[in-house]
């Protein structure tokens, strides 16, 4: 019976040292809700390593690579980068070429944005940073009611302009308008 | 998950599964159509923004936007969007790549000119 022990072994070893971590972590594939799939290499759910016909490669003490796997499953979005090959306001800042489709394309850092959240998840802080100059906006909620406000400032820091708005938090957390429905949260 | 569907004088929309495959926007003159179809094997990224209101549940892989062509009466498609996913190793989506395809001589929403255009998003996670 063929297993993949070999391989298994090299990628964990790669996978352990700080060198070849970005590398496998580059080439890694989620293939199932259930299995991953490393190179040749499957994963049990609890991230024992298996061969392709189940049995346990179990050399390595599951404690050592549990770290690498900590799962988080209530994660949430920390910051996002946005880049596009459409309009990018004439710079070149974070040129990146993209292969996608079978098309190669050039796109261009737009923003990047960092959201802060409180203790119940709730969003309270978004802030943005882009080629012009960078945002911040802040979210306050109270029973039935987000208060937000939103400033943008230039490249030196100046207050440039000023959005504040609210909107009602019903049951399902937002006023039904024009169709746009739907949340879970109802303030405090 | 209750189903969601509702309508009012602007906008109709159909979810299904938790995904919403259908959305007629009617202003004045026109009606807008999205159709969209998703991967159900992998969930959605969570929105940071929650009171927007619950996206699909789904990974989007495709929009097509059809226009109402108010003289003619027929269904004309403006565009479509086709999205690409990479996951990290616990399996949530680390870059969207969305393609925007134009079917006509028409610029596209957002696109500053450009008939076709990409958008690319990097995620990083942390944990509540």
């Amino acid at each position: 019976m063929a297993t993949y022990f070999f391989d298994c072994s090299l990628f964990l070893r790669m996978f352990s040292s700080p060198i070849g971590r970005p590398l496998v972590k580059s080439l890694t594939t989620r293939f199932t809700p259930c299995y991953e799939v490393h190179f040749l290499c499957l994963y049990a759910a609890d991230h024992r390593p298996v061969s392709l016909f189940g049995e346990l490669l179990s050399t390595i003490p599951a404690t050592d690579i549990e770290p690498v796997f900590a799962r988080c499953p209530d994660a949430i979005i920390a910051s996002e980068v946005h880049k596009t090959s459409g309009y990018h306001y004439g710079s070149t800042a974070g040129k990146e070429r993209v292969v996608v489709g079978g098309k190669t394309v050039d796109v261009y850092f737009i923003d990047s944005v960092a959201y802060s959240y409180d203790k119940r998840g709730r969003l309270v802080r978004e802030q943005g940073v882009s080629t012009g100059g960078h945002t911040d906006e802040t979210f306050t909620y109270s029973p039935g009611l987000l208060v937000s406000k939103w400033i943008s400032y230039d490249k030196l820091g100046v207050e440039r302009q000023v959005y504040p708005w609210s909107v009602a938090l019903n049951d399902r957390g937002y006023e039904v308008i024009r169709g746009t429905h739907m949340i879970m949260m109802v303030g405090e | 998950m209750k189903p969601k569907e509702q309508e009012n004088q602007f906008d109709f929309e159909r979810w299904v599964d938790g995904n919403r495959v259908y959305l007629y926007h009617t202003g004045e003159d026109y009606v807008n159509k999205i159709e969209s179809s998703f991967d159900l094997a992998h969930l959605s990224a969570p929105n940071p923004r929650q009171f927007e209101g619950l996206g699909s549940k789904n990974l989007l892989l495709l929009d097509i936007y059809t226009i109402f062509n108010t003289y003619e009466h027929v269904w004309q498609r403006v565009y479509h969007a086709d999205s690409y996913y990479l996951f990290d190793v616990q399996g949530r989506v680390s870059r969207k790549i969305i393609v925007y395809t134009s079917y006509g001589e028409g610029d596209l929403p957002l696109a500053g000119g450009q008939p076709n255009y990409t958008n690319v998003t990097d995620y990083k996670y942390a944990c509540p």
